[in-house]
């Protein structure tokens, strides 16, 4: 049974760019534009992992991680924080929130592989 | 409010051919950088690249602040590699769209009469199959001239001051709740600028805040629900859930080189880290600010101190840098001693956030250079219980 990734951030630019590696390491598909359209779709089906983007309207990342984490099976996804700042407490209070990862913008394919494979994701 | 691809492939050609002039075109004014890069945040902001309005921001903080060129160049690489990512994206949407064009099938008949109406509008765009989705075909439908008055538009909008873009935004919402008057194309137009904004000037926002409160209050009952069952709600976070009271200072390293090495990449610079610490273990307080300021330490070391590997060459020295974190304890008293094989870091540029809380617990900086080494000593950091591990931690060196 193929794994499954959520990615969630606003840019659908983003989105593709980040689809097209995901999808290259044999990942299932989901996309959301923001936090509360990828809480939504976690209640439904929880992936086992999530790309997950600092800045969005509606609900941003950091307050999808804390509810996320908090939801029954919320722990089990691996979540990927994305930031394009190189603000360290940014980074830090994301980790304290329960991401298991971080990447910085702009990331490539092997920077997502690294990731996921540090995270368990990738055999 | 999906994409504008005709302003969004505009953006980025404006957005390379900007950055080509700053950093191909020889020395150029203050005034002239600046202004492109305001055009570029206007783009970004329009096209809601939050990612790319903030590296270019950070360039704008750089010029504004006199900071050497080189270190501006790099800077402006990241904006580059952030837009060139934004136009694979494109690229690829675009490329989709394709794919939709060669699925096309025969348009009904009351299809037809909207076709006519929009080549009449000066569209030459086909009729697709329904499947596609309704922004993609707003975006191929709209007229050229259309999107250029749409675009003006937007950059009139945009702003030089916050107080601007309140009022922008307050308009913004007043326009986009009346889309009868001001049509679809306004209020996409508008809703890019709507959420750049604080979310509490967003009326919108304010609504969804309200259904969210719902939700997490009937969330919280569930998991006082579960509570009482004795059924945990809560996640076992990888980092949370260790209970220790004491964290080797070793375990910040793995933390550190990454930082580091994602850093480097994304400026195109070439650096190695190396370590070492005789049984360094740290209460959980003083660990967590020690990390902070780490961190932030070595951010600063890569993006401040080491310069490019052409840069370093052309003075003669090795391409790659590189930072050695030492940790000892010396009388109860922790010891750091921080080289790097860079330069210019001073007091000032220290004075951070992290680095108070670390000073607020009795840490003196030392700054010293020798041979173009810059060494950063920290003491006296008081450290109780420090169980002595059998052998030294070997040094470890990692490159990117």
């Amino acid at each position: 049974m193929s794994r499954s990734c959520l990615i969630v951030d606003d840019s659908r630019m983003v989105r593709r760019v980040a689809g097209r590696i995901i999808r290259e390491l044999d990942f299932d598909l989901a996309e959301a534009e923001n936090g509360q359209e990828a809480m939504d779709q976690c209640r439904m089906k929880m992936p086992d992992a999530i790309l997950l983007d600092w800045k969005m309207p509606v609900m941003d990342g950091l307050s999808f991680l804390k509810r996320l984490r908090k939801e029954p099976g919320g722990d089990q996804p691996v979540i990927v924080f994305c930031t394009a700042e190189r603000d360290v407490y940014k980074i830090a209070e994301a980790l304290d929130a329960g991401a298991n990862e971080y990447v910085m913008k702009p990331f490539d394919s092997d920077v997502i592989q690294s990731k996921f494979f540090e995270a368990g994701l990738l055999g | 409010m999906g994409d504008n691809l005709k302003a969004a492939s505009r953006f980025v050609y404006q957005s390379i051919s900007s950055l080509d002039h700053i950093t191909s075109s020889g020395p150029l004014s203050q005034d002239s950088v600046l202004d492109k890069l305001s055009d570029l945040q206007r783009g970004a902001k329009a096209m809601r690249a939050r990612a790319i309005y903030r590296a270019a921001q950070s360039a704008v903080d750089m010029v504004h602040k006199g900071q050497a060129e080189d270190k501006v160049h790099s800077e402006l690489h990241i904006v580059r590699a952030l837009v060139v990512q934004y136009q694979h994206g494109l690229q690829e949407i675009l490329g989709a769209e394709d794919d939709l064009r060669a699925e096309m099938v025969p348009p009904p008949q009351d299809a037809q009469a909207i076709q006519a109406e929009t080549i009449n509008a000066g569209a030459s765009a086909p009729m697709l199959a329904c499947a596609a989705k309704p922004s993609l075909l707003d975006d191929m439908m709209m007229p050229l001239d259309e999107a250029n008055e749409t675009d003006e538009a937007g950059v009139a909008q945009t702003i030089d001051d916050k107080t601007a873009v309140d009022t922008t935004v307050e308009d913004g919402i007043k326009a986009s709740e009346n889309t009868d008057i001001y049509g679809d194309e306004l209020s996409q137009n508008i809703m890019p600028l709507v959420q750049f904004a604080p979310e509490a000037k967003q009326r919108d926002a304010l609504r969804r805040l309200s259904v969210l409160h719902s939700d997490f209050t009937g969330h919280s009952q569930r998991v006082a629900r579960h509570e009482r069952l004795d059924m945990s709600a809560k996640p076992a976070l990888r980092r949370a859930a260790k209970p220790m009271q004491m964290i080797s200072f070793e375990s910040f390293m793995p933390e550190l080189t990454n930082i580091v090495l994602t850093t480097a990449r994304h400026l195109e610079k070439t650096v190695s880290i190396s370590y070492s610490a005789l049984g360094v273990d740290l209460n959980v307080d003083l660990a967590n600010k020690l990390r902070l300021a780490l961190s932030d330490l070595s951010v600063l070391l890569v993006t401040q101190s080491l310069e490019a590997p052409q840069v370093r060459r052309r003075r003669g020295e090795s391409g790659a840098g590189h930072i050695s974190i030492m940790a000892s304890v010396k009388l109860g008293e922790l010891s750091l001693n921080i080289e790097s094989t860079g330069r210019d870091i001073t007091a000032q540029d220290l004075e951070t956030a992290s680095w108070k809380q670390l000073e607020a617990l009795g840490a003196i900086l030392k700054i010293s250079r020798d041979d173009n080494r810059l060494c950063l000593g920290i003491n006296g950091l008081h450290v109780k219980a420090l169980p002595q591990k059998p052998a030294q931690m070997p040094m470890l060196e990692h490159a990117s």
